[in-house]
């Protein structure tokens, strides 16, 4: 599984773990975030069961495992959290962030971690390290899941987008920034039009972050958009109409 | 990645034997619920012959014996089916539980296989231990229930006794009571139906139980 410190500062680091040549075939390719700041640890959507081993192996070449104190779903999927009850056994104090929503789905994959969850209401809330660095969870609703939610790290202007701006690459080879944005639509059109199914909901969220000063857009499939990719990418999907699943 | 640590988990047990005793605890519980319902059959053969003595004027007394002894055997089996059933929601239960077990037994390992940094090593092998620890336990406590089980159902077998003698009772009122002979000829059938259904039922369940604690012992 490929790691790689994608932001740093003093005290504070980003991290991406994808592009997994054991992943079983089948399962759609995800990345894994983690957020270290002063040694502690807070990962995003931490994947499915099947990954588990490979990601917690990954993990820990970066931080002890028992210092993760935070994990974040930005949605229900299997893909985003299926891993809960292992990822609880190991970490038993750690707190969960969920959307409140998804709180009694959740809980199907780990009955037991829910006295550890911490359920997001719909306007969004933070998240705080123990250093005091304080991280937004921002409304994605309906971009793709009916409670969802985007990661912001203002002081590292890093953006956790979840689904949003994911694409189903051909290769594991890809590299983790988008290089060719024409190119790169390829691989997340569909994606987008299939699974996004509110051009209302998507506006909004793109709205938002417009007025966020973001650095890199880090979504949970496909490759990282970076400095003026950023731009590219929300101006592709003000543009693109999408729940096109319904024939007109 | 070196883990610098001589600590291994003790290997996980294997799937079939994980797939393999799931299987045999949900079959047996199932088994024991459609027993459960056959028997309610029983219970309405006891009601039909119940009718017929009601209708039935000089015949009574010979119906009326009838229908006591369908009670008893209905009794019989009934109290030793609800031994079974009562525990079987909490054998399926326990089963699921070491499935799931047995699953992230297998999740953690494969973990430790790849590698993990010193004292995450450390962490998982200290809540492998536990886990592991929980859940021979819950097998130790499958295997009790199973045990158990084993007396009950050879007290069902033993009920099949009864069954040719109630038969015996009704061939020797056919003839006297040459009216009655349809409904004592389907009565005589459903109790030779039912006395096939306990036998092939209880040797069923007897191997799920055989099965599943072999499967235990070897992976204790």
């Amino acid at each position: 599984m490929l790691k790689e410190e994608i932001y740093s500062s003093e005290n504070h680091s980003w991290y991406i773990f994808c592009r997994d040549p054991e992943k079983p075939e089948n399962i759609i390719d995800t990345n894994e975030y983690l957020i270290i700041s002063d040694g502690e640890g807070l990962a995003m959507d931490p994947g499915g069961t099947e990954i588990f081993a490979h990601v917690v192996s990954a993990f820990s070449e970066v931080i002890p495992v028992s210092d993760i104190s935070t994990f974040f779903a930005s949605h229900q999927d299997p893909d985003v959290i299926s891993s809960l009850p292992l990822w609880t056994g190991l970490c038993p104090k750690a707190k969960i962030y969920l959307p409140w929503l998804w709180e009694d789905y959740i809980a199907h994959f780990d009955l037991a971690a829910v006295k550890q969850f911490v359920t997001v209401p719909d306007e969004g809330s933070e998240i705080r390290f123990r250093n005091g660095h304080i991280i937004q969870l921002i409304p994605a609703h309906y971009v793709h899941a009916p409670g969802n939610y985007s990661l912001y790290d203002p002081s590292a202007k890093m953006l956790f987008s979840g689904d949003i701006g994911s694409a189903l690459l051909p290769n594991s080879n890809y590299s983790v920034f988008v290089e060719d944005f024409e190119q790169h639509i390829s691989y997340m059109e569909t994606f987008h039009k299939r699974w996004m199914p509110s051009n209302r909901a998507k506006n909004d969220w793109i709205a938002r972050v417009r007025e966020l000063e973001v650095d890199m857009l880090c979504p949970q499939h496909g490759a990282i958009f970076k400095g003026e990719m950023v731009g590219k990418f929300l101006d592709w999907f003000e543009a693109l109409e999408v729940g096109i699943a319904i024939p007109s | 990645m070196d883990t610098s640590t001589e600590a291994k988990p003790r290997a996980v047990m294997p799937n079939e034997t994980v797939i393999g005793l799931y299987k045999n605890c949900m079959e047996f519980t199932l088994n024991s619920r459609t027993f459960l319902l056959r028997t309610t059959e029983l219970h309405r053969v006891g009601i039909n012959a119940q009718v017929m003595a009601a209708q039935s004027g000089e015949a009574a007394p010979v119906l009326s014996a009838l229908v006591s002894e369908i009670g008893v055997l209905t009794a019989k089996i009934s109290a030793a089916l609800n031994l079974i059933s009562g525990s079987g929601g909490l054998l399926a239960k326990n089963a699921i539980k070491t499935t799931k077990t047995a699953n992230q037994l297998q999740m953690y390992y494969q973990a430790w296989e790849i590698g993990l940094e010193v004292k995450t090593n450390t962490l998982l092998l200290s809540i492998y231990e536990k886990k592991e620890a929980e859940m021979y336990s819950l097998l130790r406590e499958v295997r009790d229930q199973l045990s158990a089980h084993t007396a009950t159902l050879a007290e069902l077998q033993k009920t099949v006794i009864f069954i040719p003698a109630l038969i015996n009772l009704i061939n020797v009122n056919v003839a006297e009571y040459p009216q009655y002979s349809e409904q004592f000829r389907v009565t005589s059938t459903e109790l030779n139906d039912f006395k096939d259904f306990i036998e092939s039922s209880t040797s069923l369940m007897s191997n799920r139980i055989k099965e599943a604690i072999h499967l235990i012992n070897s992976a204790i």
